[in-house]
């Protein structure tokens, strides 16, 4: 993986995601098995339509990129299109400039095809969507389309029938992690594994949010702690909450209010805190089962009515003594 | 002259018309010839075609289409008021050959000829010959640069994935319509003037068709969406601001197609047009795959005027029209419409015709109400191809790949049949979809194999191996890996769900007993399983809510879990409208509630080990611990929730229903009479007033007894959005067969045949 760590050039104004994207696929980090079809399909040059499903940052679009490459080789400038939400997709955009591009000749090698890429294919219109639906046919000898989504359900069928869907799962913790050191090392940025985890705690999967959090950290600080990295995010601390959460599942109120109070006097908004309650209990792994259901339930209710517009104190005060009543007997509750 | 330059000015509209489509139509051979590498190479080929086209549309004479013209002034000249058409027209284009060594390019451009090369692999022609050997595909496992859905299509219709009943409907229908179209005045054959077609996709709809046609020697005219010239406008001057809209070039080509029909141009027909002589001209029909964006409100109404108008055309001396509507919804949309409307909207008056952009498609939104009810118009639905077809469907593929033409002798790894299986039953139906994952999963295999050669070259070894052994085998990832890899990146639908609803447990090495619900950690964490499904969460969600209460062993557990889902739901679907950035978080919350709750709750977990836990599932869904699961009857229920939306705004239904009872006239509004009467009053209304009903609209009639009777049977009259029964689920019927997703974690062996 070495070799993935040495920037694309050594021009300094570029930012980090983009320094230290992969071209080739091998270094698309994780998600293994996707990357290895894609390998395969590199190897044998004969490229279905294909819809790329997954999360926001997860290397969907580095992908299908570095299998482009890796098909057309030098000719890749001409030979593909990429479209992404803020061209223009409209239905005529499908009509005339996909068509045309289809229909444009391209010396490439025997095996290969033309390739569009249309990023973030969830946001097209359904009646875009309809009118690729026989383009995708009737051009196959020579073009093949690639999608890359969020949600493929935001794909009609029709076009779903066509293409072979390969998904992407969220990236491991760890997976973040190594790139990040990667590139640390790369930078010649100081860290701390405490700092980067917590790059990686704040990112929740998702790599380029990771590798802008750390270029904005380095470039603020220099210094990777944890400290900075959720000063530069602007996140609640996760071990406060964590404390709370503690607190809570001990049953005692003063505390987890008090670490609350320290969250809100802070500045952070009511929506800020509950996302940040709700990420750590997730991976909080203290809790039995029952309770961590019952933890999530409560959270849940409430980050609701923070998001109707409840953004008050009182609400996550709330919540921290409902938490706190999971752990105390039936009959503590009760006035006598 | 004014006259004859009228009549002129029409000749060209109409050659025009004809070589745009023959030209759009020969694009894809042109580009075909792009893998020959002799070919002579132009990147500019784009700024070409269509100063080509440009050329054609403008003065309609090309050199080289001269001939053709010739050809098209005879022939059309017989049926159509044009005596001296023909002549006139080779003066105008000998006048216009001023022209530019540019245009003499063009003709000296093989690839521009309208006549496909011979040696050009023609995927649309379904070879005649072709049936009795499936060896036809000359190479069997070289698929260079060709989708295998397209390259393996079937070519007879016994290799047709379709229910022969079907079938024979369409062409019956095919028949009628030629037969009235060329002898026409009989009685009733002035109906046949549009089919459709509807299904969900890769049902093979456009595929029987096509087949069909062959078959009965029919010329297929396919009408696809032109290109706008937007950028030709610009840069060429002297164009005179041609702005056709893409309906009314639509109604062109109808018009034309059916006056100019004898010009055999398709270069997807131009084989049998030889073959059958001028004899058969008349034999040929419309096939309309490619919609106009009917989504736009304007363009929708037109393209109801247009076919309006077509269906008033007399059959005879016309043809009949074939349109494909492929059923699509998109779940993201089913879901944003549930919640986003939520509770209020249900229960609101919205009028959905005025809505713009329409979320479901299927024919009643496509096709106009007045046609499509009326005795012109008629309707064959396609189902999605049942598992076991779809399984048939990729071993002839393989069969073919491995070169083993012989049905009967092949047999497959048990490794195959899983994975063919396993890729049948995840497809749902669409058998497009099932043979690009079987691609996909071979050449996942090929690449197993330790290949020294570049690409390619562990198919034809493949190959090599499977012909010699006399089967053929992939070692989809499916099956070989579940075991010895521990982290797959996604779970497939099934297995996931079993993970969930089977909710395993390790037995508890030692009882700790401090909430009584301690009874040792799952097996599956619900985290990781949400993390790796396929489907997005919203949709697993429904999933196992559609199914646990197979699960459930009593009340309380339905109880609890029934708790939780509920819960679930009103946090993701709640009618939280400005979620904005939290929508997702709100998906999440969801799923985790209705996941976790579910196995949390679940008193009898299977305990790995523990073989008594699964005999008692086992009386049920037989031995081995295999179990049916169901697909979410929310999709069905809101695709049938929109048609019957449909019908309210449908003068014609309503009448129908409100005729005879008087409710309309009782203030009832249409809503009420289609969601809340209809289902009963085809229950409970007196023969006498079916009988008049029938009489009155015969397909308005049907059509609304089809709208009931559609699950009817099994779910009556609701119309919500989920349905399920908490006791008596296990005594229910078993779904429709072809509804059934199955799930087998070791049965192998039961599935060879």
């Amino acid at each position: 993986m070495s070799s993935a760590a040495k920037p694309l050039s050594s021009d300094n104004s570029l930012p980090w995601v983009e320094k230290y994207r992969p071209v080739v696929l091998k270094d698309v980090v994780g998600n293994q098995e996707t990357v290895d079809r894609l390998n395969v399909i590199a190897m044998c040059g004969n490229m279905p339509n294909l819809i790329l499903a997954g999360a926001p940052g997860i290397g969907k679009t580095t992908s299908i990129l570095c299998l482009a490459h890796a098909l057309l080789g030098p000719t890749f400038k001409e030979a593909v299109l990429e479209l992404n939400a803020s061209d223009d997709r409209g239905i005529d955009v499908v009509r005339n400039r996909i068509k045309m591009f289809a229909q444009k000749k391209v010396n490439l090698p025997a095996g290969r095809h033309k390739i569009i890429i249309l990023d973030e294919a969830d946001s097209m219109t359904p009646g875009a969507q309809q009118a690729l639906r026989r383009t995708m046919e009737i051009y196959s000898n020579t073009t093949r389309f690639a999608l890359a989504c969020n949600l493929s359900g935001k794909i009609i069928e029709p076009i779903q029938s066509r293409c072979a869907i390969l998904r992407y799962g969220k990236l491991q913790n760890e997976q973040v992690l190594h790139r990040l050191v990667e590139i640390c090392r790369a930078e010649d940025v100081k860290y701390t594994p405490e700092g980067l985890e917590a790059i990686a705690f704040s990112a929740d999967g998702d790599m380029r949010q990771a590798v802008n959090n750390l270029q904005s950290t380095a470039s603020g600080f220099g210094l990777i702690t944890p400290d900075n990295v959720f000063r530069v995010c602007d996140q609640p601390h996760p071990v406060v909450i964590r404390k709370m959460l503690e607190s809570c599942g001990r049953g005692e109120v003063d505390d987890a209010v008090a670490c609350i109070s320290v969250l809100w006097t802070q500045g952070y908004s009511a929506v800020d805190i509950i996302t940040s309650v709700f990420r750590v209990v997730k991976v909080y792994d203290d809790l039995d089962e029952d309770k961590k259901l019952k933890f999530i339930r409560e959270i849940g209710i409430t980050h609701m009515r923070i998001v109707d517009g409840l953004q008050t104190l009182v609400q996550l005060q709330g919540l921290v003594a409902r938490l706190c009543k999971f752990a105390l007997p039936e009959t503590a509750a009760l006035i006598a | 002259m004014p006259p004859k330059t009228r009549s002129n000015a029409r000749y060209k509209a109409a050659a025009d018309d004809v070589v745009n489509i023959s030209s759009r139509e020969t694009t894809p051979t042109k580009d075909g010839s792009e893998v020959d590498p002799g070919l002579d190479i132009d990147l500019e080929i784009d700024s070409d075609l269509e100063a080509f086209m440009e050329e054609f549309s403008q003065q309609s004479s090309i050199a080289h289409s001269k001939a053709l013209i010739d050809k098209a002034g005879e022939i059309s000249s017989s049926p159509a008021s044009l005596p001296d058409s023909s002549q006139r027209i080779s003066n105008s284009s000998q006048n216009s050959l001023q022209s530019s060594t540019r245009r003499r390019a063009l003709t000296d451009r093989p690839k521009f000829k309208v006549v496909r090369p011979a040696s050009q692999p023609q995927l649309q022609l379904q070879k005649p010959e072709a049936p009795a050997k499936v060896n036809s595909f000359e190479d069997g496992a070289d698929d260079r640069g060709e989708l295998w859905w397209q390259r393996y299509e079937p070519r007879t219709l016994a290799d047709l994935a379709l229910h022969t009943l079907k079938a024979g409907q369409v062409r019956g229908w095919l028949e009628m319509a030629v037969d009235a179209s060329i002898n026409g005045n009989k009685q009733g054959s002035g109906c046949f003037r549009i089919l459709v077609l509807e299904g969900p996709a890769g049902a093979c709809k456009s595929t029987c068709v096509r087949m069909l046609a062959h078959e009965l020697g029919l010329n297929i005219v396919e009408w696809i969406n032109p290109l706008a010239n937007r950028t030709s406008a610009a840069s060429q001057p002297d164009s005179d601001g041609d702005e056709v809209g893409v309906v009314r070039q639509f109604e062109h080509f109808l018009a034309h197609a059916e006056r100019y029909s004898g010009l055999a141009l398709q270069p997807s027909s131009e084989a049998e047009a030889r073959r059958t002589s001028t004899l058969d001209q008349k034999r040929q029909i419309i096939l309309v795959d490619d919609l106009p964006n009917v989504s736009h409100r304007d363009t929708r109404e037109s393209f109801r005027d247009a076919l309006l108008r077509f269906s008033a055309v007399p059959a005879q001396n016309s043809f009949p029209m074939v349109i494909i509507v492929t059923e699509s919804i998109t779940s993201q949309q089913a879901f944003g419409d549930e919640s986003a409307g939520g509770m209020g909207r249900r229960f609101r008056e919205t009028d959905t015709a005025a809505n713009s952009d329409i979320a479901v498609w299927s024919a009643i939104d496509v096709i106009p109400s007045a046609v499509y009810n009326s005795r012109f118009c008629q309707s064959i639905k396609f189902n999605p191809v049942a598992p076991t077809i779809v399984a048939k469907g990729l071993k002839r593929i393989l069969q073919i790949r491995s070169g083993l033409g012989d049905q009967k002798t092949t047999k497959f790894s048990p490794a195959t049949t899983a994975a063919i299986k396993a890729i049948s039953d995840e497809c749902q139906g669409d058998l497009r979809s099932a043979v690009t994952m079987l691609q996909l999963s071979l050449a996942s295999y090929s690449n197993a194999i330790p290949a020294s050669s570049k690409r390619g070259g562990g198919n034809t070894e493949k190959r090599k191996r499977g012909a010699a052994a006399n089967s053929v085998c992939i070692g989809d990832k499916r099956g070989s890996t579940n075991a010895g890899e521990p982290r797959r990146v996604s779970l497939d639908l099934f297995h996931a769900l079993g993970k969930v609803l089977y909710a395993k447990r390790e037995v508890p090495n030692a009882p700790n007993d401090n909430s009584g619900l301690a009874r040792g950690r799952l097996e599956s964490h619900p985290d990781e399983v949400l993390d790796k499904t396929p489907v997005d969460l919203s949709t697993f969600g429904l999933y196992v809510h559609e199914n646990y209460t197979d699960f459930c062993t009593s009340i309380d557990e339905a109880a609890q879990s029934a708790d939780c889902f509920s819960e679930a739901d009103s946090l993701s679907s709640g009618g939280h409208r400005n979620l904005g950035a939290a929508a997702g978080v709100a998906g999440a919350y969801g799923a985790l509630l209705a996941v976790r709750g579910y196995m949390h709750y679940k008193a009898h977990p299977h305990l790995t080990g523990n073989e008594d836990s699964t005999t008692r599932m086992g009386s049920q869904h037989g031995r081995g611990g295999m179990a049916m699961f169901r697909k979410p009857q929310f999709f069905d229920f809101y695709k049938r929730r929109a048609a019957l939306a449909r019908m309210w705004d449908d003068p014609a239904a309503s009448e129908v229903l409100g005729f005879g009872n008087g409710l309309l006239s009782a203030g009832a509004t249409p809503r009420v009479l289609v969601q809340d009467i209809l289902p009963f009053w085809v229950k409970i209304a007196s023969k006498r007033e079916m009988t008049l009903a029938q009489q009155r609209n015969p397909s308005v009639y049907q059509r609304l007894i089809e709208l009931v009777a559609v699950g009817g049977h099994k779910n009556g009259p609701q119309l919500g959005a989920s349905h399920y029964a908490l006791g008596p689920a296990h005594l229910t019927l078993p779904p429709v067969p072809e509804e059934k997703l199955v799930l087998s974690d070791d049965d192998i062996e039961e599935f060879s045949d």
